[in-house]
């Protein structure tokens, strides 16, 4: 499968779809089975990112740094492959919960995954903001959905605070352009290792608040609460499974891969925001009374742990980051999409999914927590491995508070039957992965080993 | 008395588009390109709306079909990012391919990438007056409504 086939596949379908009523059964299966493509394009270039070279083109064949360079690395395929699963499997989901109620939705969420998928795969620190963008204007329109004046909003301090992201991302990446002459990732990097040592901090700083911003850690997360909440169930899994992604990836991406002499300086500052955001989801999430905003604050305390496993020294922190991440967005998508429903499916997989974001075996969420649990104590950050244990503890008392206030996690109301099997694919794929680590601690273990210039 | 406003906006139409096609054609040696062609474009419909009014604005064909425009636009670049990949070169290859004889006069050289920038000054176009045409719409339907 060459590289180009899951980029084209999303564009030509979101340009087809624009034209159709997204509203109509076909359309939103066209939508479903084009996603179901594109994971399976993704998938099927899994051998060749497990290669000794992994699969590249520049654009129209020109030199490297005229043309913008494209590649696929172990990294950039686990995340696109849990991102377009999360997007598929939420778009499954609206479409079969009662229909979609807006025109444009299957085409937004396609475009979504276009951006998404450009953004794993890009190796060019300004084709990177073009599809980060991309992927943000989709999300500024998917966010809206319900045109309820709660969803808009939402919508409204979503894009207020992610364009205040994206601008700081901008001037990052024209710092980078002026300090090291090249927008090439590969190039940068290179320039990194023979270059000052401190030259790069001011873009590094900068990128790290921009990809804050699209996490949610402590003190960016102020967003999170609120647009959690008031968009619609359907779209915060959207925003916290698939689009909360690019903030993980691209703090793995421009901090392990392009900048790693900038992550050596940052780590106890990211220790530090990584604590501080774990304390603080974890308390807040413990005091509040919506369970959306439980869930919300609980995304924050994951946003920290990730944060403070990047902190950490040595290759075991950065695995628990990316296994952190890959379980955490199949979390989120499940506790979101569980939401109001009723029914016991959904109270299954909610229950699974909050006892994989409090890391209880055997569920995803152990794996990835006790991988950092273990990094932590091997390092001798003693303090960290108990906020860890801490923030799960906590974390499990406040998901399953719900079950005093919200009836529809204690009464069998009937469950539509599709909606119910969207939530337990992704609740048992959860179980799955918990009885059976090995693909999730090899993707954490590759994806870092791909990486490379870390001392 | 008349405002000379309104009559003045509207002589700036044309030669507004006029420049942002210009913006568009030169892109390929020089400063411009399709997405300040397209913002440029989209400004100064913005221009007539803001002076004469939704109704007066939507006369002209491009402002009422702006958002089918905008799909044209994404079907224009990713045919010309994409289609290359049929005959065997890399996405977004530029034809004629370096080296091979140009078609075009002085400072305009015809090749594919123009596509493309038409293709996202449409996009950009459509993007901005549909925005545009919803902000006017909901603010029209709102002083109608109100007190």
């Amino acid at each position: 499968m060459p590289l180009w086939g899951p980029l084209l596949l999303p564009w030509v379908l979101g340009a087809v779809l624009a034209f159709l009523d997204g509203r109509r059964a076909w359309v939103a299966w066209l939508a479903i089975v084009g996603l179901a493509g594109t994971l399976l394009c993704t998938a099927w270039l899994l051998p060749q990112a497990w290669s000794a070279q992994a699969p590249q083109f520049i654009t129209g064949d020109w030199p490297v740094g005229v043309g913008i360079r494209l590649r696929a690395d172990q990294l950039s395929i686990v995340f696109a492959l849990v991102s377009t699963a999360v997007l598929l499997g939420t778009l499954v989901y609206e479409h079969v919960a009662g229909g979609i109620t807006s025109r444009s939705f299957p085409a937004l969420v396609v475009f979504l995954g276009a951006g998404l998928t450009g953004v794993f795969f890009t190796s060019d620190a300004f084709n990177f903001y073009v599809f980060f963008e991309l992927a943000m204007t989709s999300a500024f329109a998917l966010a809206s959905y319900g045109e309820k004046p709660r969803n808009l909003r939402a919508a409204f301090t979503f894009v207020v605070v992610n364009l205040m992201g994206s601008t700081l991302f901008l001037t990052a990446v024209v710092m980078l352009y002026l300090t090291t002459g090249t927008l090439d990732m590969l190039s940068i990097i290179a320039w990194g290792q023979a270059g000052p040592p401190f030259a790069l901090v001011v873009p590094g700083t900068l990128l790290l608040c921009a990809f804050g911003v699209k996490l949610g850690f402590f003190p960016f997360h102020f967003w999170a609460p609120a647009v959690y909440r008031d968009a619609g169930p359907t779209v915060a899994a959207l925003l916290a499974g698939a689009l909360a992604n690019i903030g993980s990836y691209g703090l793995l991406r421009f901090g392990v891969d392009v900048m790693p002499q900038v992550l050596a300086q940052a780590r106890p500052l990211l220790e530090i925001l990584g604590a501080a955001s774990i304390l603080y989801g974890s308390v807040l999430a413990l005091s509040r009374r919506d369970t959306r905003e439980v869930l919300a604050y609980a995304s924050i305390s994951q946003a920290g742990l990730i944060i403070a496993a990047l902190g950490l020294n040595g290759r075991e922190g950065l695995c628990a980051a990316v296994a952190l991440a890959l379980a955490g967005s199949v979390d989120k998508t499940a506790l979101f999409l569980a939401q109001d429903r009723g029914g016991e499916r959904a109270r299954r997989a909610y229950s699974v999914a909050a006892f994989s974001t409090a890391g209880v075996p055997p569920t995803a969420g152990f794996w990835s927590k006790a991988w950092l649990l273990r990094a932590a104590l091997e390092q001798g950050h003693t303090p960290l491995a108990g906020l860890v244990v801490l923030a799960s503890a906590l974390s499990l008392l406040a998901l399953f508070r719900a079950y005093q206030r919200e009836k529809w996690l204690r009464e069998g109301a009937a469950l539509h039957r599709g909606t119910g099997a969207v939530v337990y694919a992704l609740s048992l794929a959860l179980i799955v992965v918990g009885l059976w680590p090995e693909p999730l601690l090899r993707a954490g273990r590759d994806a870092i080993q791909g990486l490379g210039t870390l001392p | 008395m008349r405002s000379f406003v309104p009559p003045l906006s509207r002589l700036l139409l044309w030669p507004s588009l006029i420049i942002a096609l210009a913006l568009w054609l030169k892109g390929g040696a020089s400063v411009g390109g399709g997405f300040p062609a397209g913002a440029f474009a989209g400004l100064a419909v913005l221009l007539q709306y803001v002076t004469v009014g939704r109704d007066q604005a939507r006369r002209y064909v491009a402002v009422r079909y702006a958002a089918p425009l905008a799909g044209v636009g994404l079907l224009l670049v990713v045919g010309t990012a994409f289609m290359p990949v049929l005959a065997g070169y890399a996405p977004m290859s530029l034809f004629p391919r370096p080296g091979q004889p140009e078609l075009g006069a002085g400072g305009l050289h015809l090749h594919t990438a123009l596509i493309f920038e038409g293709g996202l000054m449409l996009i950009v176009f459509g993007l901005v007056v549909t925005v545009i045409d919803r902000f006017a719409l909901r603010t029209g339907t709102e002083e109608e409504s109100g007190p």
